[in-house]
């Protein structure tokens, strides 16, 4: 043992001492997070735990896709989540002859300054709610791949910088409806999380009833935070305290997944990168200043299960993914540290 | 629910249990096996063993019919609780009545106070004959009743535990208790009944208790099917088994009649415990002269009294003479001659008074052939042993006692000997001819001194000749040398260093091997005549004359005796039939005057040619007696499995002690962990803290709310200690915390599981589990 690494390791000690500290706004984040929850909540009722994932991935700068069934709000949520937050938001509405250019931007020739000029496309924007996306052609969902994981455009060899915070909420129907494209595997990938609406309880559908024959709640509502409030949320959230065994635990879960009979492809490294990143937004939206088992256990069923894709004989047994998640989650010890 | 009520479907229930009580107490009573010589007392015991298991059953079903269907299972179990034990203690009376003392009993089955005092006498009776006895013991009525006594109580306890208690398995305890008995009485190796028979009891008991649980959880009204839990009872039965035969081959025990031990530790004649009499003649011993104590005063009609018989040993076992049982049957206030003699054999008759001074024994020093004797004090209690002609007192002692003792001893001539027959093939006294598996180098011995004899006389004399000619190197010493054959006759036979019970169990056995029947007999020699005495017929026999001998048996003429070991002049009695080789050649054979002890030292023994003796029976042993050894080595083996089990309550109770002591979260939380394993609360190992706390706090939040924030307090805690940012906050004193969970939780056991817990902490077993897992080399896993 050198001096030389004890006080390397005093160094990284020492910056991770305190987050609090380090972190200027001195956020109190789950205080911000419940604020906008609850502007959510008055569009998207009784769904208490979609809100909440929804702003996980908010806050862990992933994207969100939301599938379900036509017609039980996914888009609903999308726009609530959008319009609680002042920032620019723009709607593509996927379609099978939409086309790349529409999502990135195109350069148009100027005839006054005799220059290709760049016209952004709909991505330009701190939330882009991507309605039914698995309608439009694989090429065109493939426009997404670029700016949904580096956040910047590539449009002619000039690279152009996306807003931040820059959220993609993704809606589609479930596969075996008609007209429309699965997603592929890269393109899942990329996405953080994946929410099921569900249909709402029967209050809950009774109260929309009767409160849907007059006006739309969408209309009604204000952001409650601005880009850069969730700029600070975000940085706080990156700031929060995960011990060892949990970034073992992460790695051991995220590995089983790969050693799993029933899959024919395991999590991802980048997997693992947001599964950590939601369990810190979890947790800091639980008003923690360190992460918990519990919050990766409740993250990973949304935040693997569409990343995987099942063996065909675990298909034809009627297994689906979320079902081989928990099962991981049953089999792989969580770790102690002693 | 088909017809049948809840119940009706207890009471089935617990008739099965009933009935496989039953079968287990009696398929545990026949440990008892190898500790009787015959099988009769197998059938009273038997006969008790179903009247309180079945008569039970009969009784809790009847008392479940007689209640209204709804009356409540409380009202029920209060009443047969009570009832059916009461019962049961009544039948068992009856049974022991018709079975042992019908005589007194009214219509020969229901006691009278008379019978009931001689129920009292048979059973002292059966007192008095465990101490007399030893294993196998002869099933004599007293010792009968008494162990049906023992078996229907044992039957009483397994039936209160099991079916009363509904514990089935915990009566395994009374099966442990009938498997001790033949442990602790019989020395040497237990057969395998003793260990099969409650072992297979047990594990129906195990299947009784399997199934009593699987028909409580939700199977009520319809039982349990029959063959449910019979795979675990098995699968459990077959591991202990093996457990069971593995053990004491890996574990070291303490070796009983080892080479080191000696078998030459007995000898004494004294039952230390008092539990059986084993006067048994090693032929090793190391004894260590007390004193001379005077023991005897005789005053004898003849100038040249013979020797004074106490105990005969008929049994050799191949590492010593002993005793075969006593048959206390027989009186000798009886009539008729005590020990009847062949009509043709001439006799001297012999009259003597003896007076206990030191003597205190069972047995009653006699003159050879005793026709009649008259003890002070009444003659009932003393008894004759035919097989033996060994007196011996039934709860009495020879202490301060007079008797006078009218003998017929024998006196035969060379020529009567000589004209003795041999053995009819089916003569009773063959069995004076048993012997084990002799070493061939004692055959051959045997072989070489009477191939040219004629007579059985010439074959006795032959061997006779051999131990007592000088020329053959043979020598007294008090002190044997260790031999290295293990066999103590080869090493006697070899070295030929020994004192009279080395001689004379020596000469007995190769009397039998040349096909002379022959026992050894303890006892004493005359004794010096009182100077003051009147004409020199008062003699006193101190411990200084304890002597051992042989006599044999010669057909028509019965049992003649032959000493062997040198003898002082003044000490040898003259036994004209057998004249030893080296009476006239030798005159350094011993010191006239006993007491007087110099030392010859010839070779490497420097106590040769000492007085002879054999320790008094009634003198404390010098060595441990071999009961005495069997039962501190079974004492002993007790508490070391004691200790052993205590390991893991000790082991966990300490880990206990040190994980408060150190205090922090993460100590406390390993501590709750090793609790709730302890209690057999399932925790996954993808437990976090807050779900376990979770599940406990469900798990007590009926019992106390107290337990439930602790719970609480303690999982945040430990949450915090492991995944919290280091450094943050102080840790909270959570003692008391865990503390109050660890009550909480105890509070929602039964009773049986908190006992369970206590003594057998199942955290102490899992955790060794881990521990190996993590110590063993593990298999690579394949890619």
């Amino acid at each position: 043992m050198t001096d030389g690494t004890a006080e390397l390791q005093s160094g990284r000690g020492a910056t991770e001492l305190d987050p609090a500290a380090l972190d200027p706004t001195h956020l109190d984040v789950a205080a911000e997070g419940a604020r906008i929850a609850a502007s959510i909540s008055r569009v998207v009722q009784g769904k208490p735990d979609v809100v909440r994932l929804a702003l996980v991935v908010l806050l862990a700068e992933g994207h969100l896709l939301i599938e379900d069934v036509p017609g039980v709000g996914k888009t609903t949520l999308a726009k609530a989540l959008a319009r609680s937050i002042d920032g620019t938001v723009r709607r593509i509405q996927f379609t099978p002859d939409l086309l790349p250019s529409d999502v990135t931007g195109v350069a148009v020739y100027d005839q006054e300054t005799r220059a290709f000029e760049f016209k952004p496309g709909a991505v330009f924007a701190n939330l882009v709610v991507a309605d039914e996306i698995n309608r439009a052609s694989p090429k065109t969902q493939s426009a997404l791949l670029e700016c949904m994981e580096e956040r910047q455009v590539t449009v002619d060899g000039v690279t152009y910088e996306l807003a931040r915070p820059f959220m993609v909420l993704a809606t589609q129907n479930p596969l075996e409806m008609e007209g429309t494209y699965p997603l592929p595997e890269a393109q899942r990938d990329r996405f953080t999380a994946r929410v099921s609406m569900g249909y709402p309880d029967r209050d809950a559908e009774l109260a929309m009833l009767d409160e849907r024959a007059t006006s739309d709640p969408l209309t009604d509502l204000t952001p409650v935070a601005d880009a850069a409030t969730v700029r600070a949320l975000v940085a706080a959230v990156g700031l929060l305290h995960v011990a060892e065994p949990l970034r073992r635990y992460i790695v051991s879960l995220v590995e089983a997944s790969r050693h799993s009979p029933d899959l024919r492809l395991g999590a991802s490294p980048r997997a693992g990168l947001q599964l950590l990143r939601a369990a810190r937004a979890a947790a800091a939206l639980a008003g923690r200043d360190h992460v918990l088992p519990d919050d990766v256990q409740a993250m990973a069923v949304p935040v693997l299960a569409h990343r995987l894709l099942l063996t065909p004989d675990a298909a034809l047994a009627r297994r689906d993914a979320q079902r081989v998640v928990t099962d991981l989650l049953a089999a792989v010890p969580v770790p102690r540290g002693r | 629910m088909t017809g049948t009520t809840p119940l009706e479907g207890t009471v089935g229930g617990r008739t099965g249990t009933a009935v496989a009580a039953t079968v287990a107490v009696a398929l545990g009573a026949l440990a008892l096996d190898p500790v009787f010589a015959a099988r009769t007392w197998l059938a009273p015991v038997v006969l008790a063993i179903a009247v309180v298991g079945l008569g039970g059953a009969a009784l809790r079903a009847g008392v479940a019919r007689l209640l209204p269907a709804d009356g409540g299972s409380a009202r029920l179990a209060g009443v047969s609780g009570v009832l059916v034990p009461v019962v049961q203690v009544l039948a068992v009376l009856f049974l022991l009545t018709v079975v042992f003392t019908p005589d007194d009993a009214f219509a020969g089955l229901v006691p009278t106070p008379t019978s009931l005092g001689e129920l009292g006498t048979v059973l002292s009776d059966g007192m008095a004959e465990i101490r007399e006895q030893a294993t196998p013991a002869l099933p004599l009525t007293g010792l009968v009743a008494l162990t049906t006594v023992f078996i229907a109580l044992v039957a009483l306890a397994v039936d209160l535990v099991a079916v009363a208690g509904r514990q089935p398995a915990l009566g395994g305890i009374g099966l442990l208790v009938l498997y001790c008995v033949p442990v602790s009485t019989i020395s040497g190796d237990v057969a395998l009944v003793s260990f099969l028979g409650p072992a297979v009891g047990f594990g129906v008991l195990l299947w009784a208790d399997q199934r009593t649980r699987l028909a409580g959880g939700g199977r009520a009204g319809s039982g349990a099917p029959l063959g449910t839990g019979t795979l675990a009872a098995v699968r459990t039965g077959a591991l202990a088994l093996v457990v069971g035969l593995l053990l004491p081959v890996l574990v070291p025990t303490l070796a009983e009649g080892s080479l080191a031990t000696g078998l030459g530790a007995g000898g004494d004649g004294t039952s230390s415990t008092g539990a059986a009499l084993d006067p048994v003649a090693e032929l090793r011993g190391q004894l260590n002269r007390p004193q001379p104590v005077d023991l005897l005063e005789v005053t004898s009609s003849v100038p040249d009294p013979g020797y004074l018989r106490a105990v005969a040993l008929d049994v050799y076992d191949g590492a010593g003479w002993r005793m075969s049982n006593l048959d206390g049957e027989e009186s000798i206030a009886g009539d008729g001659p005590l020990v009847p003699l062949p009509a043709r054999e001439s006799t001297r008759k012999v009259t003597a008074t003896l007076t206990a001074i030191g003597h205190d024994d069972q047995f009653l020093p006699t003159p050879t052939a005793p026709q009649s004797i008259d003890v002070q004090g009444g003659d009932d209690a003393w008894r004759i042993d035919p097989t033996t002609d060994t007196v011996f007192g039934r709860g009495v002692t020879t202490s301060g006692r007079t008797w006078s003792v009218s003998a017929e001893e024998p006196r035969p001539t060379a020529e009567q000997l000589a004209a003795a027959p041999e053995l009819g093939p089916g003569d009773r006294m063959r069995r004076y001819l048993e012997l084990p598996q002799l070493d061939a180098s004692v055959t051959a011995l045997v072989g070489q001194l009477t191939n040219v004899a004629q007579s059985p006389y010439e074959r006795v004399l032959g061997i006779y000749d051999h131990l007592t000619d000088r020329a053959n190197g043979f020598a007294y010493s008090l002190t044997t040398t260790p031999g290295t054959s293990g066999d103590d006759l080869v090493d006697f036979l070899r070295l030929k260093r020994g004192y009279c019970e080395q001689y004379a169990g020596a000469m007995a056995v190769l009397v039998r091997a040349a096909g002379v029947p022959a026992r050894v007999v303890l006892g004493y020699t005359p004794g010096q005549a009182d100077a003051d005495g009147e004409n020199g017929r008062t003699r006193t026999v101190t411990t200084d004359d304890a002597h051992a001998w042989v006599e044999v048996w010669f057909s028509g003429l019965g049992w003649v005796t032959f000493d062997p070991t040198p003898l002082a002049a003044g000490r040898a009695v003259s036994l004209p039939w057998a004249p030893r080789a080296d009476a006239t050649t030798d005159p350094t054979v011993e010191p006239t005057v006993p007491g007087t002890t110099p030392a010859v030292p010839t070779g490497p023994q420097a106590q040769i040619n000492r007085d002879d003796q054999y320790t008094p029976l009634s003198l404390p042993a010098t060595d441990p007696g071999s009961a005495l050894t069997s039962w501190l080595t079974g004492g002993g083996l007790a508490v070391l499995a004691l200790l052993l089990a205590a390991v893991p309550w000790a082991a966990r109770r300490r880990q206990r002690f040190q994980r408060v002591a150190d205090g922090r979260p993460g100590a406390l939380w390993d501590e709750l962990l090793s609790t709730t394993a302890d209690l057999g609360i399932p925790v996954p190992r993808t437990a976090t803290p807050r779900t376990l706390a979770r599940q406990l706090a469900e798990l007590m939040s009926g019992a106390s709310p107290a337990a439930v924030s602790a719970v609480r307090e303690l999982a945040l805690a430990e949450e915090r200690s492991v995944y919290g940012p280091p450094g943050a906050g102080t840790t909270p004193e959570l003692r008391d915390a865990l503390q109050e969970v660890r009550r909480g939780l105890l509070r929602t056991m039964s009773r049986r599981r908190r006992l369970t817990t206590a003594l057998w902490p199942a955290s102490t077993v899992s955790a060794a589990g881990e521990w190996l897992a993590v110590h063993t080399p593990r298999r690579p896993r394949s890619a």
